[in-house]
C-alpha cells in the first residue's frame, strides 16, 4: 500500500467515526430534551403484603379474609387489580327468534381472565385518564380489548337469516359490542368480575402513602395463582407499580382426592362408583334396620327383625283384577 | 357447615347439596326417574361448573340408584331379565341416537327441532298418562293391565323368540322391549333427556308391566349405564368429584328410600299422575323457557370432547346427552 492510498483509507475511516460520534450525540440530546410524554413508565414500589399471601383450601374452607396494604408515593391515589389466568370459555347465546328465544349461536371467548377484582380509593375515572386506564388494563373495557370473542353464527344486529355454522368466525363490529356486553353481565352475576370504588383506605405523610384494603376472598373462586397488581396514580398517571401473587392451594383431604382423580384417573372413577353403590346399599341397609326395629317395637309380639326376610316383613298384597295394582 | 368441593374447586354448603339430593332421591324412589334432568342445572345454581355437575350427577344417581334397586329388590319389584334386554335396546339406541343427533347438529337447526320434539313428547306423554290416571281413579277401574302384555293375534305376539318374563307377569318376544327401549334410546341421545320420563310410561302402557316393577327394573337399568359413565367421565375428564356426588348420595340414597317405602302407600294410577304432573310440569318450564326471555343470553357450555361410546352410556338414562355434544 502506497502512502497516498493509505492516507486515503485513514480520512474515509475518520468520517465513518466522526458521523458515529454525531449520531450518538444527536441521540443524547434527544434524550435529555425530550417530552414528558416520552418518559420512562411508572417506577417500582415495594410490593404490597398480602395477608395471607396463600390461602390454604381444606375440606371445610368457607372462603377467606384477605388484606392487601403496602406503601405507595406521597399524595397518590391506589388501585389494586386481581387477576386471574387467561382462559377459553365456551358460551351458547339465546336470541329471539320470531315470537320464542333459542340458542342462535356459540361463543367462543379467548384470553378471558378467569377472575377480575378491582378495588381503589376512589373512582378509577377521577384517578387516571382514559389512556392510563387501557395501557394499565384498570377497567373492564381494556380487560375487553384483549379478550377475542369468536362465533359460529354468520348474522350481524341487522341480519338474523344466517345460521349457525360449523366454524368459528369473527362476529360483526356491532354484534361484537353486544357479545361483550353480554359476556360482562354473566360475569358480573357469576362474581368473578368485580370493581369497588373507595374500598382501599390511604393514610398520608409527608413522605409516603400507606395503602389498605380489607375483603372476603370469594368462596366460588377455584384454586390457582392469583397476580395482585398495586398502581399508584397522582395527577391523572400511574406513577409507581409493584405485584405481589396471590396462592390459592387446596390441601388435606381435597388435596388427596384431587391428586388421585387427575394421577389415577381410572382407577378413581372406579373407587367412585364402589363408594357410591356402597353408599346406596349402606343407606338401604340402614333404613330397613331402622324400619325393622321400629316394627318390632310397635308390635312385641312379633318375630325378630333378624330373624324373618324382608320380604316376610313386608307383607306383599297380591294384585287382584277387580282392585288397583298396589304392591308391597 | 360448607365444604370444598376437590374437583370443583369451590365451597358449597353441606345442608343445600344433600337437600337437593334429597328431593331428587325422593323423584327417584317414587317413580323410577334417574333425577339427572333435575339435578345438573340445580347443582349449576349453586356454583358447580357444567361438566363437574354433569358429570358428578351420574355417579350420584348411582348411589340413588343402588339404594332404590335394593329397596325394590326387595319388595320383588325388579325384572333382571326384561331390565338386561332394556339395557341393550336402549344402550343401541342411545348409539344411533348420538350419530343422529350430529347429523341434525350439522343441518343447522337441531336445537329447535330439538326443543320442540321435547316439548310436544312431554306433553304427550304426561298429557295421556294424566288423563288415563284420573279416568281410572274415578271410575275405579283396575289401572294395572291383564297379565300377558301387548293385546294377543297381533303381528306383534307372533314374531319370534317369545319369552316369558315371570316377575312381570308378562310374555313378549324379546324384540318387542329392544325395540321400544331402542326408541327411547334414540330419543334420550338426541334430546339429553328423558330416560325415566319415557322409559316408565313406556313399560307400564305398552309392555304391561306393574308399575312398582317398571319403576325398580328402570333404576336397575339406570345402575349399570350410569357406573359405566363415571367410569369414563372419570378417566378420560377427570370432572367427577367424589366430594359433590357423596353429598349428593347421602341425601338421595334416604330420599329414595322414603320414596320407595311411599311409592308402597301409593296406588298405581297415583303413582302415575305424579309423573304425568312431573312431566308436564317440565314440559311447561321448557315452553317458559322459549317464550320469556333470559336475564343473561349466555349461558355456559361444557366444552367436553366424548367419544361416542361415553356419549352413549352417558346420554342414555343418565339424561346428559346435551352436555356430551356440546
Amino acid at each position: 500500500m502506497t502512502a497516498h492510498q493509505f492516507g486515503v483509507a485513514l480520512a474515509k475511516r475518520c468520517e465513518k467515526i466522526k458521523t458515529l460520534l454525531l449520531a450518538v450525540a444527536l441521540g443524547a440530546l434527544l434524550v435529555v430534551f425530550a417530552p414528558a410524554d416520552t418518559a420512562p413508565g411508572p417506577v417500582k414500589m415495594p410490593p404490597p403484603k398480602l395477608i395471607p399471601d396463600t390461602i390454604p383450601m381444606g375440606a371445610f374452607y368457607n372462603g377467606a379474609r384477605l388484606r392487601i396494604e403496602g406503601v405507595a408515593p406521597a399524595g397518590s391515589g391506589v388501585v389494586i387489580v386481581i387477576e386471574g389466568s387467561e382462559r377459553d370459555e365456551f358460551f351458547n347465546r339465546k336470541g329471539r327468534v320470531g315470537p320464542i328465544w333459542l340458542t342462535v349461536d356459540r361463543i367462543h371467548v379467548k384470553h378471558a381472565p378467569s377472575v377480575y377484582l378491582r378495588f381503589s380509593s376512589t373512582a378509577v375515572t377521577t384517578l387516571l385518564g382514559g389512556s392510563e386506564v387501557e395501557e394499565h388494563q384498570l377497567d373492564e373495557a381494556a380487560i375487553m380489548s384483549r379478550i377475542r370473542m369468536l362465533c359460529r353464527c354468520k348474522c350481524s344486529l341487522t341480519d338474523r337469516s344466517q345460521q349457525m355454522g360449523t366454524h368459528d368466525t369473527v362476529p360483526d363490529p356491532a354484534y361484537s359490542r353486544l357479545l361483550y356486553a353480554d359476556f360482562l353481565r354473566l360475569k358480573h352475576q357469576e362474581g368473578t368480575y368485580r370493581a369497588q370504588a373507595g374500598i382501599v383506605t390511604l393514610s398520608q405523610s409527608a413522605s409516603a402513602t400507606r395503602y389498605a384494603v380489607d375483603f372476603e376472598w370469594p368462596r366460588k373462586i377455584p384454586p390457582g395463582r392469583y397476580r395482585v397488581s398495586v398502581c399508584a396514580c397522582r395527577e391523572h398517571k400511574v406513577i409507581a407499580q409493584s405485584t405481589a401473587t396471590l396462592q390459592l392451594t387446596e390441601v388435606g383431604f381435597p388435596a388427596y382426592v384431587a391428586q388421585l382423580a387427575f394421577a389415577r384417573p381410572w382407577i378413581y372413577g372406579i373407587g367412585a362408583v364402589l363408594v357410591a353403590v356402597l353408599a346406596g346399599f349402606l343407606t338401604d341397609l340402614l333404613t330397613n334396620g331402622l324400619r325393622r326395629k321400629r316394627k318390632a317395637r310397635i308390635q312385641p309380639g312379633s318375630p325378630q327383625p333378624e330373624a324373618a326376610p324382608a320380604a316376610q316383613q313386608e307383607p306383599v298384597e297380591e294384585t287382584h283384577e277387580s282392585e288397583p295394582a298396589h304392591r308391597g | 357447615m360448607r365444604i370444598l368441593l376437590p374437583i370443583a374447586g369451590i365451597s358449597v354448603h353441606i345442608g343445600a347439596v344433600v337437600g337437593i339430593g334429597a328431593i331428587i332421591g325422593l323423584l327417584s324412589g317414587l317413580l323410577g326417574i334417574g333425577g339427572g334432568f333435575l339435578m345438573t342445572p340445580i347443582l349449576m345454581m349453586v356454583g358447580v361448573p357444567p361438566t363437574v355437575a354433569a358429570a358428578s350427577g351420574t355417579n350420584a344417581i348411582v348411589a340413588t340408584s343402588s339404594s332404590g334397586v335394593a329397596a325394590h329388590f326387595r319388595l320383588h319389584n325388579v325384572d333382571h331379565k326384561m331390565g338386561a334386554i332394556l339395557l341393550c335396546g336402549g344402550l343401541t339406541g342411545s348409539w344411533l341416537g348420538v350419530h343422529l343427533l350430529r347429523l341434525l347438529r350439522h343441518l343447522g337447526s337441531a336445537d329447535l327441532v330439538i326443543t320442540f320434539t321435547y316439548i310436544v313428547m312431554l306433553g304427550l306423554v304426561g298429557g295421556y298418562i294424566l288423563r288415563d290416571s284420573l279416568r281410572k281413579m274415578r271410575s275405579g277401574l283396575i289401572v294395572r293391565a291383564r297379565h300377558g302384555g301387548l293385546p294377543r293375534r297381533t303381528w306383534i305376539s307372533t314374531l319370534p323368540l317369545q319369552m316369558e318374563f315371570p316377575h312381570s307377569g308378562v310374555r313378549h318376544s324379546v324384540f318387542v322391549p329392544f325395540a321400544l327401549c331402542f326408541l327411547v334410546g334414540i330419543l334420550t341421545a338426541i334430546l339429553g333427556v328423558a330416560g325415566g320420563f319415557v322409559l316408565v310410561p313406556m313399560m307400564v302402557y305398552m309392555l304391561r308391566m306393574p308399575a312398582h316393577v317398571a319403576v325398580g327394573t328402570s333404576l336397575f337399568q339406570a345402575l349399570f349405564t350410569c357406573a359405566g359413565a363415571t367410569v369414563m367421565q372419570a378417566g378420560d375428564n377427570q370432572i367427577v368429584d367424589v366430594v359433590l356426588a357423596l353429598l349428593v348420595a347421602v341425601g338421595s340414597t334416604l330420599g329414595a328410600q322414603i320414596g320407595a317405602r311411599l311409592s308402597r302407600h301409593l296406588r298405581a294410577e297415583q303413582l302415575m299422575i305424579l309423573l304425568g304432573i312431573l312431566a308436564l310440569g317440565v314440559m311447561a318450564d321448557m315452553a317458559a323457557d322459549l317464550v320469556l326471555p333470559p336475564s343473561v343470553s349466555f349461558s355456559q357450555i361444557a366444552s367436553l370432547n366424548l367419544q361416542p361410546i361415553q356419549q352413549l352410556s352417558v346420554g342414555f338414562a343418565c339424561s346428559f346427552g346435551r352436555v356430551c355434544m356440546g
